[in-house]
């Protein structure tokens, strides 16, 4: 029809009709979409004839956009075609073009709807066979763990049995010598505790773990992963060198994933050592903190044959295994580089030759990423109510409950777990609060505070500290602008109104 | 099968005769054909394939670019969705592709019957249907698509 062919060879569905709703104009792509020949579309009774929308009133709104003169978008709607199984999904478009006619578009998005239906199941499944693989894994290292478990186990429980015979015998004498008795129950007890110990490590490493990230000490999860896998050292008189430093190193990761990699390193250590029979074989772990890359770095060593360089480029491959048949499920690496990656780390070979092999795990300090954690948790950070506050201590239990409340508080939570990382990120990041420990170790809050003073003189810094500190705290308040002092242990309701009181100072400021 | 599609391969000398059925989709896979790369034909016979849809063609499109510019390729018995295809999409048919055949839409008015009629290439001119006569009752069929919008495949 004259007017529209500049509409004939458009890649979309396009019709007009009349004020009958009789279509008067179509393109050629209408054909074909539609699958009805001009003749079909001729004889048909209306548009209504040829668009077979399923549970849509159609003649609704082209009726209503008629009347109205207004443009009418429908919502994604089936629609049924002549000679086509499935129905397609499309969005129509009607359009008043004058007093008596309508232009009608369509999208059809059918493909779009199904490819993402389907591809998001297909990621359900995904993710809980991956589940399933992790949990494969961790129940191989165990079964690999358990011989030596079970004589951990064996250990206590005999002297536990020995100290219960002991008080039978002193019960059944004469003189109840109740010393004595003391003495075999205290042994019972000591005996029972590292059973229960040895028991709640493991019951932690197989429990599924949900994707749940928090502040912790890595050298805490490093020690629990020793506990696992020792007897393995035991066994193979495998001498262990742990330098892994007193001070507390944080990440923010799901603590039990973290203890699964750091378990997988040192087990396939000692199997390394045991299978290439080295002599006076050795273990050295170590965890130091770099700050010029912002991340923690965990070095495994072991100074066994090495791994050949051929097959170094495939051991973080799943099902990749040199161990012999029956010991390793070839998945241990595959899952640990993957649950590394996951927190933003790396997991590589940092060093491995006839002298040995050192693998270095990577992982961001927390400054870095509790940014990128609670940023994506803050509903709307460029809203102006929404205080950036940096929280630094060196207790993991505390940055947890901080986050916990300043997230309820609707404000973004920035962790740090010392005064030297704290003052590298304020060189980049602004924020709004500062709250800091006062007991930290290498700088303490004084200390951090002098320098912050010297980058920023205004940002308001509250300490958080036990009532002990209240002397120093009255020192600094004047000389470094100390805005308060939340006492530990603090309730919800303390850090809600020590936040909201600096606000609320903020304010009066503003209004002056 | 790969997907929603089967794919029957025959090799005879240097010519390679694929017979494809079902749907083309985003699961087609054609590695069974690019295993036979390197021949100098390909017969591609879209005879018995019932559907696809944008996905199916990306992935066609890639498949046939593969096949290399010297190889000659034909397709056979193209039906009315592939024809649109080719008509809408650059790349569906290669340059160095021919259309053997393909079916066009015929209506007898006498009889009020739909009917699709295998064509050569050949018998269009002119991008005009050529006269067919009903296979039921010998009257002469209309041809029921727009001519000008359907035979724009042929050069």
């Amino acid at each position: 029809m004259e007017g529209f062919t500049y509409l004939d060879n458009l890649f979309e569905p396009i019709a007009v009709v009349d004020k009958k709703f009789d279509i008067i104009y179509y393109n050629n792509y209408f054909v074909t979409f539609t699958r009805s020949s001009p003749r079909q579309i001729k004889k048909a009774p209306g548009v209504i004839g040829i668009l077979n929308f399923t549970q849509y009133d159609f003649k609704k709104s082209l009726r209503d956009s008629l009347t109205k003169k207004e443009e009418f978008l429908s919502p994604e709607v089936g629609l049924s075609i002549a000679g086509e199984e499935e129905s397609h999904t499309v969005v129509l478009k009607i359009i008043p073009i004058s007093e008596e006619r309508l232009m009608l578009c369509l999208n059809d998005v059918s493909v779009e709807t199904r490819l993402h239906e389907k591809y998001r199941s297909q990621l359900v499944e995904l993710r809980s066979s991956h589940e399933q693989l992790m949990q494969t894994d961790k129940l191989a290292t165990i079964g690999q763990l358990t011989a030596g478990i079970s004589h951990e186990i064996n250990n206590p429980l005999t002297v536990a049995l020995g100290g219960s015979q002991n008080i039978e015998f002193f019960l059944e004498s004469k003189k109840v010598d109740l010393k004595e008795v003391k003495t075999s129950n205290q042994m019972i007890l000591e005996s029972l505790k590292k059973v229960v110990d040895i028991i709640s490590n493991m019951k932690s490493f197989v429990h599924k773990s949900e994707d749940q990230k928090e502040y912790c000490d890595v050298s805490e999860l490093i020690l629990n992963g020793i506990k696992l896998v020792q007897n393995g050292w035991a066994k193979n008189n495998v001498e262990f060198n742990n330098i892994v430093p007193e001070e507390a190193k944080l990440c923010l990761v799901n603590k039990i994933e973290l203890e699964q990699v750091i378990v997988n390193l040192l087990q396939n250590a000692v199997d390394a050592l045991e299978e290439a029979g080295t002599k006076n074989p050795e273990i050295t772990i170590s965890l130091d903190t770099n700050i010029d890359e912002n991340c923690l770095e965990l070095f495994v060593k072991d100074n066994g044959p090495g791994i050949p360089k051929e097959i170094q480029k495939d051991i973080f491959k799943p099902f990749f295994t040199t161990k012999k048949v029956g010991k390793g499920t070839g998945l241990g690496m595959a899952i640990s580089e993957r649950l590394i990656n996951k927190y933003r780390g790396t997991i590589e070979i940092e060093e491995s030759n006839e002298k040995g092999t050192t693998f270095v795990v990577q992982l961001p300090l927390i400054e870095d990423s509790s940014i990128s954690h609670n940023s994506r948790l803050v509903d709307n950070l460029s809203n102006d109510t929404v205080k950036t506050i940096l929280v630094v201590d060196d207790e993991p239990q505390i940055l947890n409950i901080m986050e916990k409340f300043i997230q309820e508080a609707g404000h973004l939570f920035i962790g740090s777990s010392g005064g030297e990382e704290a003052l590298k990120l304020l060189g980049d990041v602004e924020v709004d609060i500062i709250i800091s420990d006062y007991h930290m170790p290498r700088m303490n809050g004084s200390q951090f505070v002098a320098k912050v003073r010297k980058m920023d003189d205004e940002v308001p810094i509250l300490f958080l500290s036990s009532s002990e500190t209240l002397n120093e705290y009255e020192k600094d308040k004047d000389k470094l602008g100390i805005s308060g002092l939340i006492i530990k242990p603090f309730t919800k309701e303390d850090i809600f109104s020590s936040i909201g009181y600096l606000l609320t100072d903020e304010e009066d400021d503003v209004t002056e | 099968m790969s997907g929603n599609l089967d794919i029957k391969t025959k090799v005879s000398g240097n010519k390679v005769v694929v017979d494809l059925a079902g749907a083309i989709d985003e699961d087609a896979d054609f590695s069974k054909v690019k295993g036979l790369g390197g021949m100098d034909s390909y017969e591609f016979n879209f005879d018995n394939i019932n559907s696809i849809n944008s996905c199916g063609v990306r992935e066609w499109t890639n498949f046939v670019s593969s096949l290399g510019d010297q190889a000659s390729i034909k397709y056979l018995h193209c039906r009315q969705i592939i024809i649109e295809q080719i008509n809408m999409v650059h790349g569906f048919i290669p340059e160095n592709a021919s259309i053997e055949s393909f079916y066009a839409p015929y209506f007898c008015e006498d009889l009020d019957k739909e009917y699709k009629i295998l064509l050569k290439s050949s018998d269009v001119i002119d991008k005009k249907a050529p006269k067919v006569a009903c296979p039921d009752g010998d009257y002469e069929m209309e041809f029921d698509a727009i001519e000008g919008q359907y035979f724009n495949f042929i050069k």
